[in-house]
């Protein structure tokens, strides 16, 4: 069994916040093998993909191919996204058969070619419809089925079954062990999905905060070992130094959500924490609960008002701050100055007689930074500060409207341990002024940490919301996984 | 980190205008010289060409009002993410608005009468402007290519209507409507320059749009918005209202502009007698970068750049084309500090 490609020493730093994703890693693929690659969020299993496609260089180590084989379509190595790149005016077709050497293919010739190559996969695709229509599933699998008209050699699946049924997946990972015996190719699919991996990988390999904690096969290794691998049970979660008191069970909820992919009811003083996998939803669930993208099923309720038609202006006005995932694009103007970045809520108010003076701007932005002790001058631009100054200031200027709730989406992203701290203070002191608190995150520890109640959206739904108490990481990481 | 490390000197920013301004000048005297058949001549008429005479000044001030607005206009637009280029349309549309209600008013309304027409062309301006806004807010349809296309759509049509026996004049050599009555002429103030008494409601204009552009809740909203529009709307504000304002506010501005040349300098609907005036005016906010208060010295400078290549090309024998050369160099170097400006705009698009 011949090597097709060896990873040696690699590793890699994002400059943007410093986090190294990968951390000193070799590996290496043979011909003929099925490799899966575990790891929970952010580990770096995506990025030494990306490495390996040739996507990302190393800034450290090397990748060694076997000989004829390249990075690229066409010299036998491919990565196929969860969200593959598309050019929305294309039909399926024509997105399919992009980069195809030969002749021109007609509409007709080329969709009966798809169709008998996807028939391999069991899946059914319209060719017919726009990128922009198809959906990232649509799309994972037209971009799947083309990749296989290529000379491929090497083939990087990243989480290819996230979205797809027991069914779809059993076909599609069988589809590939096929391919690679009969064409002594080599796959690597990175999952999450721990049965997965034992069923249909040749080779397991795990990945924690970036280095590869081990290298086994199907045979060595368990269910029970994979999990503990991925969430070691030495890991305990630091209790808080001022614990929330309890609430009282006879207070009546302020944000409640019903029929829908996670219900919940929370009462003001309550922190709840959500954590999923990536690609379980909670990327919409934040959208959902704030009013930026519909409501697909169910109702959401707040202060006892039915609010699952308001736009995020309605949630507002009811009482929700928002805390975004999306600091610099969402949550702040970057480039406007620290005062304009605080005063979005009071404008109206900072401005008697409909002039907006200088003067209470300024006064306002240094009465909040003295609450909060933030950083900064009210003239300065927002991208001066460091990460973790502005996410202190937009928590700031979202907690100064004394909400009802109190939405947090992966508030810790990117920040060092003592700006965390600072952070998680905060998140409590909300909740004891009252607010009604939800964090999603894919940090579990995290949750363990700041949250007062925590449940796991997997499979579409909320799974075993309980009181932070009743959680360890280990039974976090069980949950997550869906090990029972 | 130093938080006060970073912070930019506001200084930077218009040294580097002067910067580029400077090096357009040069550039233009060299040309100047290279291409003149008397230098000296043609650097004395092209610096002093526009402040010659009182005709001169008059035309010169007189066009700058009208940038000013037209510049005003595009930094209303471009300055809350929304971008405008149907301006060369929304101004004749103005021109028509006026005209018309100039034609069907009794002349005996005088003041009153003249005052209307002004609205009758901020109202004309500003619906077509506003019905890119409402295309926007309604189906998400981009104003960069409904502004535009609605404009060059309209300029036709009216073309069309001033040949027409609505509007149409007997008896003249060029393509022009009746004369509008003496009644509701914007009075002449440097005669015989094109001067005329519209264009003391300039500043004025620029003191209010400034201060509700810089100073209230709504200019603060609208600033939010140009600068990051995921933000703004995040924040909860209305993405479909403050779509529909700054266009129809804009498209207003157009109108007016329009509405000027008509009761104050042509005193009819002359074909083709804005051309150019909205296209000018997003060079003046470009070079204001969209603040309403620099616009004014920017539609100063711009006029005095265009009047002064013309006063050279007439007397210096200058192929006609150099006058283009001349602004086309100075807009070069200007706008071309503003790309990465524009690049971070237009990457704030969600």
């Amino acid at each position: 069994m011949a090597v097709l490609a060896t990873l040696s020493h690699l590793s890699k730093t994002f400059p943007d916040n410093g986090v190294r994703a990968v951390d000193d890693v070799s590996l290496e693929l043979n011909e003929g093998e099925v490799l899966a690659l575990l790891g929970e969020n952010g580990a770096g299993k995506t990025t030494l993909m990306a490495l390996l496609a040739g996507l990302l260089a190393p800034d450290e180590g090397e990748v060694f191919l076997a000989s004829g084989l390249s990075p690229g379509l066409a010299a036998g190595i491919a990565l196929v996204q969860q969200h593959p790149p598309f050019s929305p005016e294309l039909h399926l077709w024509e997105h399919a058969i992009l980069g195809l050497p030969g002749r021109h293919l007609e509409k007709k010739e080329a969709v009966v070619t798809l169709n008998a190559a996807v028939a391999r996969w069991g899946f059914q695709l319209d060719w017919h419809q726009l990128c922009r229509d198809a959906g990232p599933l649509a799309l994972q699998k037209a971009t799947l089925t083309a990749f296989f008209l290529h000379p491929l050699r090497l083939l990087i699946l990243d989480e290819p079954t996230a979205a797809l049924g027991p069914h779809e997946a059993e076909t599609l990972l069988e589809g590939v062990r096929a391919w690679t015996r009969e064409t002594q190719a080599c796959a690597v699919f990175v999952t999450h999905k721990l049965a997965e991996s034992l069923g249909w990988a040749d080779r397991i390999a795990v990945m924690r905060s970036g280095r590869l904690e081990a290298l086994t096969t199907p045979a060595h290794t368990s269910l029970e070992h994979l999990s503990q691998l991925l969430f070691p049970s030495g890991l305990a979660a630091t209790v808080p130094e001022d614990p929330l008191p309890p609430v009282e069970a006879t207070l009546p909820p302020v944000f409640v959500a019903r029929g829908t992919r996670a219900d919940f009811s929370l009462r003001a003083g309550e922190i709840l924490g959500l954590t999923s996998l990536r690609g379980e939803g909670a990327e919409d669930l934040e959208e959902e609960l704030t009013g930026l993208s519909p409501l697909p099923e169910g109702q959401l309720f707040l202060g006892g008002t039915d609010v699952s038609q308001h736009s995020i202006a309605g949630l507002r006005r009811l009482g929700l701050s928002y805390v975004p995932s999306d600091r610099m694009g969402r949550g702040s103007s970057p480039h406007s100055p620290l005062a304009s970045n605080v005063i979005p809520y009071q404008a109206t108010r900072l401005a008697p007689g409909g002039i907006l003076r200088r003067a209470s701007v300024r006064g306002y932005f240094r009465s909040l930074a003295k609450r909060f002790s933030l950083q900064g001058e009210p003239g300065q631009k927002l991208v001066t500060l460091s990460g973790g100054n502005i996410q202190k200031l937009i928590l700031a200027r979202e907690m100064d409207q004394g909400p009802r709730v109190l939405l947090l989406a992966e508030p810790s992203w990117g920040l060092d341990l003592e700006a965390r701290r600072e952070l998680y203070r905060l998140i409590r002191l909300a909740a004891r002024k009252g607010s009604a608190v939800v964090i999603l995150s894919s940090e579990p520890q995290e949750l363990l940490e700041v949250c007062t109640r925590i449940g796991v959206l997997r499979a579409g739904r909320l799974q075993g919301e309980r009181p932070t108490s009743q959680w360890s990481l280990e039974s976090l990481g069980r949950e997550l996984l869906g090990v029972s | 980190m130093n938080p006060q490390a970073k912070r930019p000197n506001p200084l930077i920013g218009f040294a580097s205008t002067a910067i580029a301004l400077a090096v357009a000048l040069g550039t233009t005297v060299v040309l100047l010289l290279l291409f003149g058949s008397d230098p000296a001549h043609a650097l004395t008429s092209f610096f002093g060409g526009p402040f010659s005479s009182s005709l001169a000044w008059g035309n010169t001030l007189n066009q700058t009002s009208l940038l000013i607005l037209t510049g005003l206009a595009a930094s209303v637009a471009f300055g809350s993410g929304s971008f405008n280029l149907g301006g060369e349309g929304q101004i004749y549309l103005g021109g028509l608005g006026a005209l018309a209600a100039a034609l069907v008013l009794p002349p005996g309304w005088g003041i009153v009468g003249l005052g209307l027409a002004l609205c009758a062309g901020v109202l004309a301006g500003g619906v077509w402007g506003g019905l890119s806004g409402a295309l926007k807010a309604r189906w998400e349809a981009d104003e960069l290519i409904t502004t535009f296309l609605l404009s060059a759509a309209i300029i036709p049509v009216v073309d069309s209507l001033i040949t027409s026996p609505l509007f149409a004049s007997a008896g003249s050599y060029l393509i022009t409507s009746r004369k509008i009555p003496h009644e509701f002429w914007l009075a002449g103030l440097l005669p015989p320059s094109n001067l005329h008494a519209g264009a003391l409601l300039v500043l004025p204009l620029v003191v209010v749009l400034g201060v509700l552009i810089s100073s209230t809740p709504w200019g603060y909203r609208l600033r939010l918005l140009g600068r990051s529009r995921a933000f703004a709307h995040y924040t909860g504000i209305s993405l479909a209202r403050y779509s529909l304002l700054p266009l129809g506010l804009s498209g207003g501005l157009h109108g007016l502009a329009g509405a000027l040349g008509v009761l104050g300098t042509q005193h009819a609907l002359v074909q083709g007698f804005s051309s150019g005036w909205g296209w000018n005016g997003i060079a003046v906010a470009l070079i204001a970068r969209t603040n309403p208060w620099a616009v004014v010295p920017a539609a100063l400078l711009f006029t005095f750049l265009d009047q002064a290549a013309r006063t050279v090309v007439l007397q210096g024998q200058f192929p006609f084309q150099l006058s283009a050369l001349f602004q086309a160099a100075i807009l070069f170097f200007i706008t071309a500090q503003l790309v990465p400006v524009a690049r971070r705009k237009l990457r704030g698009k969600p």
